[in-house]
């Protein structure tokens, strides 16, 4: 037995500059997916029925929806990668169209007929490169219903800082969209047709302040513009403004447990826009790793929201604006939703399972709320997907 | 992150890779971490799957059952490359060429091949004799490579590379005795590897304190044949065609544990007393034990 100190030998030197040249041993964290992977997921949407005893005309059955998704990821080289994502998407039943005034001054469920069947195609693309401290994504994509039809892009770069303690993102996003109801003609007896925009930017911050703890907050904006009334809801009476702009303030906190080998996340996000609505949203998930290839992460959320300004259950008098509106998504009303999600992964294939029910009422809310929307909706979602690595 | 506080928790993977029981000792702090681990051994199936010479559709495989492939990645090549380089530096004694020696030596069997089986393999074995050009490679008829020896101690430095580039700095990866540190225990405190006594091959005769780079062992006394008292070790000398005697095994420790198994090799390869003045020479840390 014999050892020596280490010193420099042209031999060791030549080894170990030829190691080094191997990629494993050049491991960029910010580095395209090393094999290509498919994913495939379905989600089944059951909204509660409407409440029959508060309907005053349509069907109480509200919408299903089944969602196929397929995705594929593969990486174009060591830097560089495209993913393509195609959604397809059937709905059936019933959606509120307003509320309206009842007999006895209640408001009272204006329901579409059941025979509402639609559905909706979604193709896009993201190529992404990836550099030594960050990445950027560029993406395009087209949706297409029969009476619906959107065009959309988006810019994002993230860049890390600090030794990668930070990491800064920005993304910047457009949609172009085609509104064509069925049903509904203009004064020339041509389909009706409307058209809307959006312009979306959002940049936050994550910073690693410990091992254990990391945060990050965000802020956000998005300027529509176009047609922003539900052309379906206007033949009852629904009129908006064509411009909103929508602000977001988000922030965040995700803490490591070793001893319990679980993360706790905690979000917080606030919204407001010139529409006069302004939400809350609290969110709570706790993602417990169970062995080293199960998670299990349940999770609540809150949520609160005030009415537009234009907003009523029903409409006696015209407002001097001009606007008006009894979609219940503009009313107030608070929301609880209760979610739980499981993920297995095997050597080649991942497993999702979640299922999400979904309540939103106006005595959720911690503001008090005199009359409440009867076309707030609860509903019942269960997610399976399939993942597979090459 | 310059410190990990002392709750982060020490995990340990075990798993079957590369013909070897492989465990990951890794200190995890965070849970996205979890999914860093998992990739990292996802790293290991898939360089086995790749480079295996026991699976048909590997690339070693295609490679060797075509005799002429184009288009290599960048990978295979940086691997011929320093297979080549460590070919150079060992006077043609470390040859991953040396497989089709394996149609004449049976060490499952107690019986030693003949004179004329070994010298009729000769002629196809030899690096030398491998034609590269960029990305391309010609395997002359009858002839072998087999990356053996050398990428399951580059999977032990990706792993350990995988988990430093996503900010997990604590941890020891063991491939099946091809060994590389992350980085020491959070606490500062090197890792304790032991170095196996060939008589007994389970109580540790030395002690290596890890806390970066790796290291290696190659052995001569795991499998042998044994023809009237002499003792036919399983490292066969690519020159001669024949096991190299004298040394029972030689553990290194270097930078890269690609380098400490490629180093251990030529030491076992060039015996006793000139294996320790190539390893001397070399300036690695290392136990040799004869015979």
């Amino acid at each position: 037995m014999a050892a020596t100190k280490k010193r420099t030998n042209p031999m060791l030197a030549a080894l170990t500059t030829s190691a080094l040249a191997l990629p494993g041993l050049n491991v960029k964290a910010d580095s395209a997916p090393e094999a290509a992977s498919v994913g495939y997921r379905f989600y089944v949407y059951q909204e509660g029925d409407a409440p029959v005893d508060k309907l005053s005309s349509g069907s109480p059955e509200r919408y299903s929806i089944y969602v196929n998704q397929f995705q594929l990821l593969a990486p174009l080289n060591e830097s560089v990668s495209i993913n393509f994502n195609y959604i397809q998407e059937s709905m059936s039943g019933a959606s509120p169209v307003g509320t309206e005034a009842g007999d006895g001054g209640e408001s009272q469920l204006i329901m579409s007929a059941a025979s509402i069947k639609e559905s909706r195609r979604d193709v896009s693309s993201t190529v992404r490169w990836y550099a030594e401290n960050g990445n950027l994504g560029m993406s395009v994509g087209v949706s297409n219903e029969n009476d619906y039809d959107a065009t959309y892009g988006g810019i994002d770069v993230e860049r890390h800082f600090n030794k990668k303690n930070t990491s800064v993102k920005l993304a910047s996003s457009v949609s172009s969209d085609t509104l064509s109801p069925t049903g509904r003609v203009d004064e020339q007896s041509k389909q009706f047709t409307q058209s809307k925009q959006s312009v979306s930017m959002v940049a936050s911050i994550t910073q690693l302040v410990s091992a254990q703890a990391m945060l990050q907050t965000g802020f956000g904006t998005t300027l529509l513009s176009g047609y922003l009334t539900d052309p379906y809801k206007a033949l009852e009476g629904d009129v908006r403004p064509e411009s909103k702009n929508q602000y977001t303030w988000s922030a965040g906190a995700r803490i490591f447990f070793a001893a319990q080998d679980a993360a706790m996340h905690i979000g917080y996000r606030y919204y407001t826009d010139d529409w006069n609505i302004n939400s809350h949203a609290v969110k709570l998930s706790w993602y417990q790793n169970i062995k080293y290839d199960i998670q299990l992460i349940p999770s609540l959320r809150y949520y609160v929201q005030t009415e537009a300004e234009f907003y009523d259950r029903y409409f006696t008098t015209a407002r001097s604006d001009g606007f008006f509106s009894t979609d219940y998504r503009l009313s107030s009303y608070g929301a609880i939703s209760a979610k739980l999600k499981y993920v297995q992964t095997l050597k080649r294939f991942s497993y999702t399972a979640t299922i999400e029910w979904y309540d939103s009422s106006a005595s959720y809310s911690y503001r008090n709320i005199s009359f409440e929307s009867p076309g707030l909706v609860n509903y019942v979602m269960f997610t399976t997907g399939l993942n597979f690595n090459f | 992150m310059s410190s990990v506080k002392k709750d982060s928790l020490l995990k340990v993977f075990s798993f079957k890779a590369m013909g070897s029981p492989c465990k990951i000792h890794v200190y995890l702090s965070r849970q996205q971490e979890l999914h860093v681990a998992q990739a990292a051994i996802q790293l290991v199936h898939q360089l086995e799957a790749k480079y295996s010479r026991y699976q048909s559709t590997s690339i070693l495989s295609k490679m060797n059952k075509d005799g002429e492939t184009t288009g290599l990645d960048n990978e295979t090549i940086a691997l011929l490359n320093y297979a080549d380089i460590a070919f150079h530096n060992s006077d043609g004694l470390f040859d991953i060429t040396t497989g089709v020696l394996r149609k004449a030596w049976n060490f499952k069997s107690q019986s030693i091949p003949t004179h004329e089986l070994i010298e009729s393999l000769m002629p196809y074995i030899g690096w030398q004799k491998i034609i590269r050009e960029g990305a391309s490679i010609i395997i002359p008829k009858g002839m072998q490579i087999d990356f053996g020896g050398i990428v399951k101690e580059y999977a032990a430095d990706a792993v350990a590379s995988y988990f430093l580039a996503h900010n997990v700095c604590h941890g020891l990866v063991d491939l099946g005795g091809d060994i590389r540190a992350i980085g020491p225990h959070p606490s500062g405190k090197p890792w304790q590897v032991g170095i196996r006594n060939p008589c007994t091959p389970k109580a540790a005769i030395a002690k290596i304190e890890l806390s970066s780079g790796g290291v290696a062992t190659s052995g001569n006394y795991e499998r042998f044949i044994s023809v009237n008292g002499h003792r036919y070790g399983h490292v066969l000398n690519p020159l001669t065609g024949w096991p190299v005697s004298g040394v029972s095994s030689v553990s290194v420790h270097a930078d890269t544990c690609i380098v400490a198994g490629t180093a251990s090799t030529i030491g076992l390869l060039k015996g006793p007393s000139e294996g320790k003045h190539w390893l001397n020479d070399l300036g690695v840390e290392y136990v040799l034990q004869e015979e």
